[in-house]
């Protein structure tokens, strides 16, 4: 029990699924307007960033920058 | 080839052809269009014309007036342009697609990217997407980032379970948004397809990113 409840606290990266699917396309971003840096990208994928720090917002609308935290967290 | 070539084409002493000769292989051009389609350079056509003209100069110096200077014209051109298409230079433009011809022949290519059905799936992935709420994204956004609900649910001033519940309710959206996106009946081969294998991103229950 605290075993499955430690795997639902942390959850590992995963991907390929409905999320990955919409947010790594719908948002095309061409102009890349607030794009992340590769550090910014880094850190993120290492949760190294507070859940406050507004480079998680811009993963929201810029898929560009999604695909690389995501290609970046299954990497590491 | 214009009329101002008259003026234009020169002898080996670079003085103006002959106006006779020059007439005469200006005359020649719709027939040397006709046999030698593939030499469309003007700078190259020009060049044949002055070689021509100028062997016919020639040949009028050594053995007087040709008394039928069409056709002999015509040999000697055809004669030069032949020459030439066999040396290493003209090989390049022979074998080089034309730009009208290479968008005849770009048309017929099969798209693989930005067809029509993509840009329509993007768009309706975007339309779809904008159904989430600015909380429902971010909250997407950091379960994939690997946060929990109870730091989520803390941070934003809710109760885990509210959060697991947005989460649930944005992944279902999205989950509608890709069965139809997904769904491609213009795919090759003519039959409706997916275009990512059924049950990955099936998610279980909530917190799995």
């Amino acid at each position: 029990m605290t075993k499955r409840r430690a795997s639902r606290e942390r959850p590992t990266p995963r991907s390929g699924d409905d999320i990955d699917h919409v947010f790594e396309s719908a948002n095309p971003n061409p102009q890349r307007v607030g794009c992340l840096s590769a550090e910014v990208l880094a850190s993120l994928a290492e949760r190294a960033l507070p859940i406050g720090h507004p480079a998680y917002e811009h993963l929201a609308y810029c898929s560009i920058c999604y695909r690389k935290f995501r290609r970046l967290q299954q990497r590491s | 080839m214009q009329r101002d070539h008259l003026t234009t084409l020169l002898g080996e002493t670079g003085q103006p052809l002959d106006p006779r000769i020059a007439r005469a292989l200006i005359a020649l051009m719709p027939r040397f269009r006709r046999n030698f389609p593939g030499l469309v350079d003007d700078a190259v056509v020009t060049d044949l014309l002055e070689k021509a003209g100028q062997r016919l100069e020639a040949r009028e110096h050594r053995s007087g007036p040709l008394v039928r200077l069409h056709g002999y014209a015509w040999v000697t051109l055809r004669s030069v342009a032949l020459s030439e298409l066999r040396r290493g230079a003209l090989r390049v433009a022979q074998r080089t697609v034309e730009s009208r011809s290479g968008l005849s022949r770009l048309a017929t290519l099969p798209a693989r990217f930005g067809r029509p059905e993509d840009v329509e799936r993007a768009t309706l992935l975007r339309e779809l997407l904008a159904t989430l709420s600015p909380e429902e994204r971010l909250i997407c956004v950091w379960k994939k980032a690997g946060f929990s609900s109870r730091e989520i649910a803390k941070r934003q001033g809710r109760s885990p379970a509210s959060i697991d519940t947005l989460f649930s309710r944005a992944k279902a959206k999205l989950r509608r948004a890709v069965s139809v996106s997904t769904f491609t009946p213009s795919a090759p081969g003519g039959e409706p397809s997916q275009s990512r294998p059924p049950g990955r991103g099936d998610d279980q229950a909530q917190g799995v990113p």
